[in-house]
């Protein structure tokens, strides 16, 4: 995966989605590492 | 799966899916959130979904995890839908590091479990209620 190419894909699409890049972390560690899944708590608990 | 999350005292209906060609969630939070009951939910949580063979957000060739035999494939378009099980990706390289991972894609399960449906791009308008 390429996580730096999410943002300007999803502004491309004229979305109003928030994309968040965990540093460090793989696509399988998006539910695996801890760092991301507090960052996933986070974003939902923040979601508007 | 579901979040439901309490804010304020109301509760909240969150969908949360990371993409994995193993599984078969994506694409159906995808298409949900992109459909006119996309609404139904309070908000979704795409962990790093895969959006199609050729988006940008994927390495070329997919990082080399894999190794896609093109014209296997062709062959096996040409035969379908008579043999959908014959395998057309081997993952030698998830195989090599991992001996719980699934060696073999065949066309069938590529073709309807996580490429997002039709184009990427109109399933990429999800309706955020805004």
């Amino acid at each position: 995966m390429r996580p730096d190419q999410y943002a300007p894909l999803v502004r491309a699409a004229g979305n109003k989605v928030t994309v968040t890049v965990v540093p460090g972390s793989t696509q399988i560690g998006m539910i695996t590492d801890t760092l991301a899944v507090a960052t996933v708590i986070d974003r939902v608990q923040h979601m508007p | 799966m579901t979040w439901r999350t309490s804010r304020l005292g109301f509760a909240r209906d969150i969908r949360a899916n990371r993409s994995c060609w193993r599984g078969f969630r994506l694409p159906a939070v995808w298409r949900v959130a992109s459909s006119p009951q996309g609404r139904l939910f309070d908000g979704y949580v795409l962990l790093a979904p895969y959006l199609g063979p050729f988006s940008p957000t994927n390495r070329p060739g997919g990082g080399g995890w894999a190794q896609v035999s093109m014209p296997r494939i062709l062959a096996l378009t040409a035969l379908q839908p008579g043999y959908p099980d014959l395998e057309g990706t081997d993952g030698c390289a998830l195989r090599r590091q991992s001996s719980g991972s699934v060696p073999d894609y065949s066309e069938l399960f590529l073709s309807v479990s996580e490429k997002p449906s039709g184009a990427a791009r109109p399933d990429l308008r999800i309706q955020t209620g805004q």
